[in-house]
Parts: structure tokens; C-alpha cells; sequence
């Protein structure tokens, strides 16, 4: 059984990184292309299109860091 | 902490006859920031121009055609100008110019069309043959001969256009300035309101200068002008003039971009001066890296010269003394163990380095996260003094008070695990006296809000993983360069040298501006949230 | 030179709408607003042109005020400017808008055809055409420009029905003629592309448009009189509230029953403010100001969709006509307010 569990938890943390890196990704492609299209009328929107692009990135960080628990957290007590 | 300027608004009515005159003081004492003109009706309408705005503008359209086609800027041009008053003399030298080089221009071009036909006549080749007259092939044989000539003529003449642009570029420039300002002035009644025997400005001038303005204005023309005080509504955007100590200052930069705060508002300048090179720094914390942007933005200081770029290598020159900081903490020198290196192992009885941020990710976390709890908490107090300022005691508690007590109940309840049950019990009462506030306050919308609040803290995880993805893309590029490549030896150091060079040179550009954007973000969305709402105005005053 | 026309679906990318309508919206916040017009009101001519060229059309006025001076000035800017924004709109607007791409182009051909077509059939100057012609449209510019060059205005349709869209022209019909042919064309040939799209807020504008020149037509007619022949030359089909059997009874009718019928549709109020002028250049002046109005208030619409690149078109048209009406106002000398009334603020 412990088996089945480290399988688990180990698929579970590269899955929040992966999905959650898409997500993020996704989300950027649009705000970037948006941001992008602002800026290039009006120079001045550079700073706030460069800040509203790296909002979604919570989305990997956090995912990051579920993964982060899950490997050195969680997986050490199955062990 | 408010320490910008106060400004009031003011308006300065006076007769017609002395508009001129009034127009002149304003521009030249350059403190008042004019609203423009907005709705007419049949008392009030926009005020004329004045003066010959009309041939003003005509030739400062010559003169900037110039400049643009010849692409003459102030900083190309390195003479001195001689400032000179504007007369009949100078309208005519610049009409003169004009032709000019409208005149070299023509010829140049003829020639070149010249020359591009005798381009074409020589590609056809041999013309003898096809049965010419021999004084017409003489005649195209001299024409083409004469392809040099006509070069060289036509190099002297740009030659002899560019001298004369050369010469007269600064007095252009010059001029351009002079009459821009000028038709400033004689325009300015565009933006005053008039009836038909007076007119009105409406603006703000810094509160400290009113008097002087006043007195300035009564000296001058006595009765016929009358300067007052008017009261504003709160959500009138009133310019701003920053007013900070000059360590301070480069951080202005982080509120233009956002917006200018309110008057009554509190000004978080100086809360960003301290937060954000303490999150930039623990987000990079690299020896190296700190010092690498800190001699890099030194240099740059004294390459780019512009307002915004002062402020914004200041931020970094900032920025970096705390990522060298925090790399003493991290022990990271361009991502080696700098101590494990070295050898040191204590230093005043500190095991080193403190904190290792691969293996000690999980404390740093929990420090993150903390940091998170303390920023927004400050952000929650900067909220219940602007509530307060702005509508009373029970607005700011409802508002704000109730998530100050919400946070406090959490951390009790968290802490009651490792101190004692009695915190457990006191949360809990605080996390239910602040349920109740919130309810009261935002209705049940608010016990929504909780998960925001949440998420905001939970946010500053970031302070964790972006220094980690940042440490762990240098760890990979010195592993990858000490363990493959070093030791097959031969060309392959040089290889090395260059992988380690280049793949720092672009984890250092990446940090620096993820570090950057992340820290500023978490100011804008989770600081600033709590208690900025925005709304005035750059302070740009007439005559500037 | 080559007669093909230019098929725009070629050059045109996929369209990424997240790009597209911010940065339309981002040139929309840079077009004039009411406070900007009230001062170019208050303006002299060349003060207008500098004005402009501190701004959106410093290019423009930067590059032409070499040749040209005052209002030619200004008229020239504002069409190279107009030309030039059209084209950045359609290619950064990609495949999904290359049909309202052909719409629009196409207009603006016809618009340059008739410039030409009027400017030679008055005989005026090829400087006085070349002042009316847009730098934008399916046909290549050049050739527009070639047509200034051909002498006459028989020529001028010749040359033109060698080109497969217009060879139903027929050079020894008047002016008038030739326009509403190529009207009819242009609309029949537009309602044919949208043939689906019935309900979209591009086709009803469209229709309305119809519906304007149709009112046009019929003001005219009942003022001045018609021959049979006329009524059917000038009709336009499709329009949005009348079509060809209403507008032909509607022609017909004693002057009470025409108000009240026309009442029921959106251009009543405005017919009956003009009622009793005596010319009719007022009243076409507001229908026009009423259409522009329509788009203005319409295209609004979802972010997802083409529907605020057609707003900005439209706006941005609405401005490039104030400020001509402003400066051929202010160069004659008309007084502020009558400038005023003609524009669409």
C-alpha cells in the first residue's frame, strides 16, 4: 500500500507543476497579447501591461510550492 | 507622514485688459497648475487666443519640418545657442532657410534623376548598331562621360546643404523653443474661462505660495484682478507634488505607475522605500547577482540621464544591497555554496550559511508567509487611518478593523499548537467577534472576502519560489559546466567558461526582472489593495 | 501595371482578439474629445495644423508641410492619416475581418472612383482631385492615381471598365448615373457577402446607410420632381425600415401622409425638425450626423468580437470629418456656431 501512496503523491506533485505551469501560461498568452496591443498605442501602459502579465503566475507559484509539500512534506512520512 | 506639498484649489478672475499681463506673471512664476476650460454656455465661453498666433504657428510648422526631416535634435546639437529676441529679421531667416533648402534639395534630386538615366542608357549596352546618328551617340557618349562630374557636383551641393543645416540647427532649435513657449502663453485663454468683460482661471497652486501669487497680483494690477480660495469636493483629482528625502525619492517612480495618491490619503512611499528592496532582495539573495546590478546600474547612471531611468536604477542600486545581504544569509555566490567553498562553517557562532534556500525551503516558507501576514497587516492599518480620516471611528472598524482582528484571531489560533490551549480559546472568541464585524459591515459578501484575504497572504509564497526557481536555474548552470563539461578538458574549458558566463548573464536579466515585477505586484495587488484608492493628478505647472 | 485586383484574405494573419481590441481601444482613447474640439473651434487655420501636429498627426503634418500650406495642408494630413490607420486596422485585425476588410475597402475605392469621376467631370485640377482622394481600398492606390492623370472623363470610365468589378460602366452616362450604379453595386454586392449575417450590427448599419440615401433620394425627388425612370435609377435595395414598394409609395403621397408615415420609422423627428427649410443641405447634413451617431453608439460590443474595430473605423472617421469641417469652416470664414452644429461630438 505505501507503494500505491508514494506513486501517488509523486504524480500528484508533478501534476500540479505541469498543469498548473499550462494554466499559467495560458492565462499569460492572452494578458501578454493584450498588453502588448495597449502598449504599442500608448507607451506609457508598458509598466502597468508588464505588471498585469505576471498576475496569473501565482497560479505556477502555487503550485510550485503544493508540489514542493508534497515531495519533501509529505512523501517523506509514507516513506 | 504626509509630506507632499498641500495644494488648494484657487481662482483668479480679472478684467479682460489685463489678461495679457496676468498670463505673462503665471507663466513666468511657474507654480500653477491650470484646469482646462470644459463646458460653455451662453455667459461662459473659451477665451480667444491671443496676439499673432496665427503666423507663430506658421512658422514654427516650417521649422519643424526641418527639424524632422533633418533629424535635428538638442542632444545632437552641441553648440550653445544665442538666445535672441523674435523679430521680423528672424521670420524672414527662417522662410530664407526654408528655401533654401527646399532650393538644394530640387537640384539634388534633379541630378540624381539625371544620374539613375544614365544608370539605364549604360545598361542597354552597345548602341551603334541599332542605326543612330552619329552626332546623337556622340551627343549620348558625352552625357554619359559626364556621369563623374555630375557626382561630384552633386556631392558638393549635399555638402553645401548639410553645412548650411549644420549652422543653422542650434539657432533653429532655438527658435523652435522660443516660439513654443510663446504660443504656451498667447494660447493659454483656451483654457480660461471668460464672460464678456473678464476672465477666469481656474487651478491649483501649492498652498505655501498663495500669498506670495496674491500679493504679487495686487502689486501689479490693483483692483481689477482678485485672487480666492475655493473649496473642492473629495473626488476632484488634485495634483500632486511629491515631496521626499532624496533616498526616497527614486520610489515616487512605483506610485506614477500605479496613480497618484489622494490628498488625505495616506502616501505609502516611504513603506515601499523599506518593503520592496526587502522582498527583491530575498527573492534574488545572490552575492554575485547583488553585485553585479549594483555596479551595473552605477554604470548606467551615468549613461541614461533621463528622469525615469534615475528612478529606476535607484530602485535597483537599492534592490541590490539587499540581494547581497540576503546572499551572506543564503550563502549563494552565482549560485555555489560560497561558504561550503570557502571553508567557513561559523561565523559569531552562526552556523553558515543560515539559511540554505534548497534544503531549508519549508522555514522559508513559514518566513514568507509571515512577511505576508506583517505586510498586509500594515496595509490593513493604513486602511483604518484613511477610513478614519475620511469618515469616522465605526466606518474604519467595520471596514478595516474587523480583518485587523480576523488576521490577529488566526495567528492565535495558529500559535496555540505550540504555546498553549488559552490562545486557542482567545482566537477563537477574536475570530468571532470579527465574523460578526464583517457581517455588519459587507453584509454576508464579506465572510466571502475571507478567501481573498487568504490568497493575498498565501501569495507571498512567491518570495519562496521565485528565489528558488532563480537559485535553482544557477545551480543548473554550474553543475552542468563543473560536471559534464570541466572535465573533458581541452577546448571544452572554454566551453565551460563561456555556458557559465552566458547562462548567468540571463538567469541575472531574468531575476532582475522577475524579482521586480513580483515584488512590485505584491505592493499593487496585496499591499495596496487594503487601503490605496488613487485619484490625483501629475503637478505640472503652467510654463514648465 | 497590373489590373488584379488585391484580395486582402493573402496578407492577413490569424486574428488574436486579446490584442486586437485592447489596442483599439488604446487608439480609440487617443482620438479627439469634446473639450479638444471646442478649442480647434476657437483656432486659426495654420494654429489647427500645428495643433495637429503635436499630436496624432504629427507625422503627417511634419512630412507634408513642406508642399503644402493652411487648409491643404490639413486636408492632406487628415486623408494620409485616415489612409494610413485604415490599413494598420485591417492588417493587425487578421482573417476574421478580412469580409468587413472587403467592405470597407471597397468603399473607399468607390469613394476615390467618384472623387475622380466629379473632379474630371468639372474639369478641376488633378492638385483639386488628388485633394479628395484617400490613400486606402481594394484597388492599388497607384492606380487611382493614374486615373487623375488620364485626361478626360470618358477616358477616366474606360480605363475603369477594364477592370472586372466595374465593366457594367457605361461612359456615356452622366455623373449621377455612374454614382448610383456604382452605390447599387457596391451594397448589392456587400448584402450578397453578409448574406448570412443578417441580424449583425455591420449589416443593420449598412441598411440604414441604404435607408439614408434612400430618404435622400426621395426629399430630392419630391422637391425638385422626377421623371419615371429616375425613381428606379435612384433606389437603393435593402435598406432596414423601407424598401423599394414603401419608398415608392412614400414618394407618392400628399405631404401629411408622408410625415406621418415617415414618423414611424427613426428619421421622421429628424425630417420634420427640417421640414420647412428651404434647402436640403441641412437636413442631409444631420442625416448623415444621425448615421454616424447610430455606429458610434452601436459598435460598442463584445470584446470577442471584430465590433470595436468597426467602432474605431467609425470614429475615427467621425474625427478626420470634424476636423475638416473646421478648418474648410474656419479658412471660410463661417461663424463657430454653425461650424459647431455640423460636427459630431
Amino acid at each position: 500500500m505505501a507503494e500505491l501512496g508514494v506513486i501517488v503523491v509523486v504524480l500528484s506533485s508533478v501534476a500540479s507543476v505541469i498543469l498548473t505551469g499550462l494554466a499559467a501560461a495560458w492565462a499569460e498568452k492572452h494578458i501578454g497579447s493584450a498588453a502588448i496591443g495597449a502598449m504599442t498605442e500608448k507607451e506609457e501602459l508598458f509598466s502597468k501591461g508588464l505588471v498585469l502579465t505576471v498576475i496569473p503566475e501565482t497560479i505556477v507559484i502555487f503550485g510550485l510550492t503544493v508540489s514542493l509539500v508534497l515531495l519533501f512534506v509529505v512523501l517523506p512520512q509514507l516513506l | 507622514m504626509s509630506s507632499n506639498e498641500r495644494m488648494t484649489k484657487i481662482t483668479l478672475v480679472g478684467t479682460k485688459d489685463i489678461m495679457k499681463g496676468t498670463i505673462e506673471i503665471l507663466h513666468s512664476l511657474k507654480i500653477i497648475h491650470i484646469i482646462d476650460f470644459k463646458e460653455q454656455d451662453e455667459t461662459f465661453e473659451i477665451g480667444k487666443s491671443l496676439g499673432e498666433v496665427s503666423i507663430f504657428s506658421e512658422l514654427l510648422l516650417s521649422i519643424r519640418s526641418i527639424l524632422s526631416k533633418f533629424d535635428i535634435r538638442p542632444d545632437k546639437v552641441k553648440t550653445i545657442y544665442i538666445k535672441r529676441e523674435v523679430s521680423r529679421e528672424l521670420e524672414k531667416e527662417v522662410y530664407e532657410t526654408e528655401n533654401t533648402i527646399k532650393m538644394y534639395s530640387e537640384k539634388i534630386e534633379k541630378i540624381s534623376s539625371i544620374l539613375k538615366e544614365i544608370d539605364r542608357i549604360k545598361s542597354i549596352g552597345e548602341i551603334t548598331e541599332i542605326g543612330i546618328e552619329k552626332k546623337l551617340i556622340s551627343s549620348i557618349d558625352t552625357l554619359l562621360s559626364s556621369k563623374s562630374r555630375l557626382e561630384k557636383q552633386r556631392d558638393k551641393l549635399r555638402e553645401e546643404m548639410d553645412s548650411i543645416i549644420k549652422e543653422k540647427s542650434a539657432y533653429l532649435l532655438q527658435y523652435e523653443d522660443f516660439l513654443s513657449s510663446e504660443i504656451e502663453k498667447m494660447e493659454a485663454p483656451l483654457r480660461f474661462t471668460t464672460t464678456k468683460n473678464t476672465f477666469i482661471v481656474e487651478g491649483w497652486i501649492p498652498e505655501n505660495k498663495f500669498q506670495e501669487l496674491k500679493n504679487i497680483l495686487k502689486k501689479k494690477f490693483g483692483d481689477r484682478v482678485n485672487l480666492d480660495k475655493i473649496k473642492y469636493s473629495d473626488e476632484e483629482p488634485v495634483p500632486v507634488e511629491f515631496k521626499h528625502p532624496t533616498p526616497v525619492k527614486p520610489f515616487e517612480l512605483l506610485l506614477e505607475l500605479f496613480e497618484y495618491p489622494k490628498t488625505r490619503e495616506i502616501d505609502p512611499t516611504f513603506a515601499i522605500f523599506i518593503t520592496f528592496p526587502l522582498f527583491y532582495g530575498i527573492m534574488l539573495g545572490d552575492i554575485g547577482y547583488g553585485l553585479v546590478i549594483f555596479f551595473a546600474s552605477l554604470f548606467m547612471k551615468t549613461k541614461f540621464k533621463t528622469e525615469g531611468w534615475k528612478m529606476i536604477l535607484g530602485i535597483l542600486e537599492y534592490s541590490s544591497l539587499y540581494t547581497i545581504a540576503f546572499g551572506f544569509i543564503d550563502g549563494e555566490f552565482f549560485g555555489f555554496d560560497i561558504f561550503a567553498l570557502l571553508g567557513i562553517e561559523e561565523i559569531f557562532g552562526f552556523k553558515m550559511p543560515i539559511l540554505n534556500r534548497i534544503v531549508d525551503f519549508m522555514p522559508i516558507m513559514v518566513l514568507s508567509i509571515s512577511i505576508g501576514v506583517l505586510h498586509v497587516l500594515l496595509g490593513l492599518t493604513f486602511g483604518f487611518i484613511n477610513v478614519y480620516r475620511s469618515h469616522n471611528l465605526k466606518e474604519a472598524i467595520l471596514k478595516k478593523g474587523a480583518w485587523i482582528i480576523l488576521i490577529f484571531s488566526i495567528i492565535f489560533i495558529a500559535s496555540s499548537v505550540y504555546i498553549s490551549n488559552i490562545f486557542l480559546y482567545f482566537g477563537s472568541g477574536l475570530l468571532l467577534i470579527s465574523l460578526i464585524l464583517l457581517v455588519v459591515g459587507e453584509g454576508f459578501i464579506g465572510l466571502i472576502e475571507i478567501f481573498g484575504i487568504m490568497s493575498n497572504i498565501l501569495s507571498y509564497v512567491r518570495l519562496m519560489a521565485i528565489g528558488l526557481s532563480s537559485v535553482g536555474i544557477a545551480i543548473v548552470i554550474n553543475s552542468i559546466v563543473t560536471d559534464i563539461v570541466f572535465p573533458k578538458g581541452g577546448i571544452f574549458v572554454l566551453l565551460g567558461y563561456s555556458i557559465l558566463i552566458l547562462g548567468h548573464i540571463g538567469n541575472i536579466l531574468l531575476g532582475i526582472l522577475a524579482s521586480f515585477l513580483h515584488a512590485l505586484r505584491l505592493h499593487y495587488v496585496e499591499f495596496f489593495t487594503k487601503f490605496y484608492e488613487g485619484g490625483g493628478i501629475k503637478y505640472k505647472p503652467f510654463g514648465i | 501595371m497590373d489590373l488584379n485586383v488585391v484580395s486582402s484574405e493573402y496578407w492577413l494573419g490569424e486574428t488574436n482578439y486579446s490584442y486586437l481590441n485592447t489596442r483599439v481601444r488604446a487608439m480609440e482613447s487617443n482620438l479627439f474629445r469634446s473639450d479638444v474640439y471646442m478649442k480647434l473651434l476657437n483656432m486659426e487655420v495654420s494654429q489647427i495644423a500645428r495643433f495637429l501636429g503635436e499630436g496624432n498627426y504629427k507625422e503627417e503634418i511634419e512630412s507634408l508641410s513642406r508642399e503644402y500650406r493652411g487648409v491643404e495642408l490639413i486636408e492632406h494630413s487628415i486623408n494620409k492619416n485616415l489612409g494610413k490607420t485604415y490599413n494598420k486596422l485591417i492588417k493587425m485585425s487578421g482573417k476574421k475581418a478580412s469580409k468587413y476588410a472587403f467592405a470597407i475597402l471597397t468603399r473607399w475605392d468607390i469613394h476615390n472612383i467618384i472623387s475622380v469621376l466629379r473632379g474630371k467631370y468639372s474639369k478641376a485640377t488633378a492638385e483639386e482631385i488628388e485633394r479628395t482622394l484617400i490613400p486606402i481600398g481594394e484597388l492599388p492606390f497607384s492606380l487611382i492615381q493614374s486615373l487623375v492623370k488620364i485626361y478626360g472623363y470618358e477616358d477616366v470610365i474606360k480605363r475603369l471598365k477594364k477592370i472586372e468589378q466595374f465593366d457594367f460602366l457605361d461612359e456615356t452616362k452622366g455623373i449621377a448615373d455612374i454614382e448610383s450604379e456604382l452605390f447599387k453595386m457596391y451594397y448589392k454586392k456587400i448584402l450578397e457577402t453578409f448574406k448570412k449575417e443578417n441580424k449583425s450590427l455591420f449589416i443593420q448599419f449598412l441598411r440604414t446607410e441604404i435607408d439614408i440615401i434612400n430618404i435622400k433620394n426621395i426629399m430630392r425627388m419630391r422637391r425638385y420632381g422626377f421623371a419615371i425612370e429616375e425613381e428606379e435609377k435612384n433606389m437603393v435595395e435593402g435598406g432596414l425600415f423601407l424598401n423599394i414598394e414603401n419608398l415608392s409609395s412614400l414618394l407618392r403621397e400628399p405631404e401629411k401622409e408622408f410625415l406621418k408615415r415617415i414618423k414611424k420609422t427613426p428619421y421622421g423627428s429628424i425630417i420634420e425638425k427640417h421640414w420647412q427649410e428651404k434647402t436640403l443641405f441641412y437636413l442631409e447634413e444631420s442625416l448623415e450626423k444621425y448615421l454616424m451617431e447610430c455606429a458610434k453608439e452601436q459598435f460598442i460590443g463584445d470584446p470577442f468580437t471584430i465590433m470595436p474595430v468597426l467602432h474605431y473605423i467609425i470614429s475615427k472617421k467621425i474625427e478626420v470629418e470634424n476636423i475638416r469641417k473646421i478648418s474648410r469652416g474656419k479658412a471660410s470664414n463661417l461663424e463657430i456656431k454653425i461650424i459647431e452644429d455640423s460636427l459630431v461630438i
